[in-house]
């Protein structure tokens, strides 16, 4: 307790601050602009922050991390592009919000939400970070791949406008885009054509700016009239507000949290999560995916709390719980601290010193967030017809920047412009970029469990297994007229 | 859109579905008996092939599911029908759509990587807004150049990231 409160007293009385208001505004911008994600922006930090001594590059690398996992639900409600990933389900209600005129709003809720994120994040790092690893560590490669799964399915269940089963459709499509390439277990080149090019497989940034933002310049761009957007409500959301959705809030970082924990899962799939345990908890579920105010909190809270979460396993296992956790991994070896167990022995309150940071980050990120937003909102005056081709090229320069490679650029194209065919017909865009986050993950596990075992069994002995799997089987049969009758049947 | 058009719709796109579960099927199956380490000590379970054929046999058995209801609901495709996707390819807006896809392809596969990338992404935006007529060309001209530099600036100067 001593090592937090001294952090968070020195770093309010250093010229720390300002390098932390700093990180934290450039964070927001490049978790804003699509291409360049939260995991991008620490390993160009880590590069950079190398000859500064440990607390001030920690400073600047967490600062970062937390305003880029924010930033990203900018582009998410203003452009309907997801800045990074992890703001995929903030655009599902961030964008039909903006579209009614309730852009403002919509970012000053996402910010607090990613405020109260943070805050819970840090305090369950403070506080269970040991107990909570022992229990990611019970998951097992079967677990993973039914996890995946079940990510995926759910995601198709509820983004489904039209049919259920397109949502699925979606996330399957995904999930084969995401087998092109060698194969991680056997190094066996799938679907590929001889193209050494496809041979490094699809890369998912490309792909969901793609799918998310090809679309939306084609369908908008047609417009004959140029439609603008009276956007009112103030960025600044009251606290009463905010408080309508502590439940929602709290649940959502109880499970931003536990996802964070569970080892390469991250922000991205901690987002989703809480979106869907949101709507199917909300009295208002229609209003999902229309422009609800409780979905953009439970996404943003969801994947900020994840943040506390992927750090858990990070120094006390050496396992980084996510992307951008696994790079801030690196720059933490490359300043001598050695994550594991061994960890609080070697550096007695290092724990408490990052949750100082991410305290001091959170509050931080509620100024610049202002800043920043008020900025970007006028983004939303422009008239489509020339905001439109802007952001065709903000599109093509965030799908080079992940790799610096053209063929992402190609990738990102064809992508969109298949995928602009199914969104016309309410072919739901989230599953497949879910499917596509996901699959390798699925892939991977699902093989490797069937060559340790040998059998199929594990995934239906072993009790979180046999949950999922139940899960995902309930999931399907309730498309099912005569399931739905059963239930029904034994209601009345 | 109403259900009975959207329907019609998915007719199609169930078959163009269904086309590419089978093909992935095939090409899986492939990829299932191969000389590979586990495949043969292990079993054809561990193979490459096994992921993408779980999820062919998911995608064709949806395609099929979805093309009984589009049977079922659309009410079959009638001459009017072929008549209306005539005057929809005749219309002013999938003129424009096709004109910005024309130029995506010109911009991305044609002018960047050949052409300086302000230059490329300046004609690619004056092109753009002028074929829906966003404003006078004289501003296009500044916005379209003006973007370009700003973005060039950002993202290679700023972000040190290599312009393609």
């Amino acid at each position: 307790m001593v090592h937090f409160l001294s952090t968070i007293y020195h770093l309010l009385f250093s010229p720390n601050i300002v390098i932390m208001f700093l990180a934290n505004i450039l964070g927001i911008i490049i978790g804003a602009l699509p291409g360049l994600t939260a995991t991008m922006g620490i390993a160009l930090l880590t590069g950079l922050t190398y000859g500064l001594p440990r607390e001030v590059a920690l400073v600047v690398l967490m600062s970062l991390y937390i305003g880029a996992i924010y930033g990203g639900s900018i582009t998410a409600i203003l452009l309907n592009i997801p800045g990074t990933g992890s703001a995929a389900a903030t655009a599902l209600d961030g964008y039909p919000l903006a579209l009614k005129g309730r852009a403002g709003p919509a970012i000053g809720m996402a910010r607090l939400a990613s405020f109260f994120g943070t805050l819970f994040g840090m305090f369950m790092l403070m506080a269970i970070a040991p107990q909570l690893a022992k229990i990611a560590l019970l998951f097992t490669s079967a677990e993973y791949a039914l996890l995946g799964l079940f990510g995926v399915m759910i995601s198709g269940f509820v983004a489904g406008e039209d049919l259920k089963i397109k949502g699925w459709i979606a996330g399957f499509l995904g999930m084969l885009v995401s087998c092109i390439g060698i194969d991680n277990l056997h190094g066996y080149a799938r679907f590929t054509f001889g193209n050494p090019m496809l041979m490094i497989g699809i890369s998912f940034v490309p792909a969901m700016i793609g799918v998310f933002g090809i679309p939306q310049v084609l369908d908008n761009l047609r417009l004959v009239l140029p439609q603008r957007i009276k956007q009112i409500g103030s960025v600044l959301p009251k606290w009463s507000e905010f408080m309508k959705h502590l439940p929602n809030a709290l649940r959502s970082g109880i499970i931003g949290t536990g996802i964070g924990i569970i080892p390469g899962a991250g922000e991205d799939i901690g987002a989703w999560m809480s979106y869907f345990a949101a709507r199917a908890m909300s009295k208002e579920k229609e209003k999902f995916g229309k422009g609800a105010i409780e979905g953009v909190v439970a996404a943003e809270t969801g994947n900020n709390s994840a943040i506390g979460g992927a750090i858990i396993p990070l120094l006390t296992l050496s396992i980084p719980g996510s992307p951008p956790a696994a790079v801030l991994l690196g720059a933490l070896l490359l300043h001598g601290i050695r994550p594991g167990p061994m960890l609080t022995f070697e550096f007695p309150g290092f724990i408490q010193e990052m949750g100082g940071i991410m305290f001091v980050a959170s509050f931080v990120l509620l100024i610049c967030g202002i800043l920043v937003a008020k900025f970007f909102i006028k983004v939303l005056d422009t008239p489509p017809k020339i905001l439109m081709p802007i952001v065709a090229v903000l599109s093509v320069m965030g799908a080079y920047a992940i790799n610096i490679r053209i063929f992402d650029v190609y990738v990102m194209l064809i992508l969109g412009l298949a995928y602009y065919l199914l969104f016309k017909l309410k072919y739901p865009v989230a599953p497949f970029v879910l499917g596509v986050i996901l699959g390798p993950m699925i892939d991977e596990n699902l093989r490797r469990t069937l060559w340790v075992h040998k059998s199929f069994a594990p995934f239906v002995t072993r009790p979180v297994a046999l949950v999922l799997f139940i899960s995902i089987i309930l999931l399907v049969l309730s498309q099912f007229k005569w399931f739905r009758r059963l239930f029904s049947r034994k209601r009345a | 859109m109403d259900k009975k058009e959207l329907r019609k719709k998915d007719l199609f796109a169930s078959l163009i579905l269904l086309g590419i579960g089978i093909w992935v099927f095939i090409e899986s199956l492939k990829m299932i008996f191969v000389d590979l380490p586990g495949v043969k000590t292990v079993g054809w379970f561990v193979a490459p092939g096994v992921f993408p054929m779980i999820l062919s046999i998911g995608l064709i058995l949806m395609s099929c599911i979805i093309l009984a209801i589009a049977v079922k609901e659309s009410g079959g495709i009638k001459k009017g029908d072929w008549e209306r996707i005539k005057k929809y390819l005749k219309s002013k807006d999938f003129l424009i759509i096709l004109s910005e896809v024309g130029l995506l392809f010109l911009y991305i596969f044609v002018l960047l990587g050949r052409v300086h990338f302000i230059i490329a992404t300046a004609v690619y935006l004056f092109l753009s807004m002028f074929i829906v007529k966003a404003s006078a060309w004289y501003k296009l001209v500044i916005i379209s150049i003006a973007i370009s530099v700003g973005v060039a600036y950002l993202f290679g100067n700023l972000f040190k990231i290599p312009l393609p």
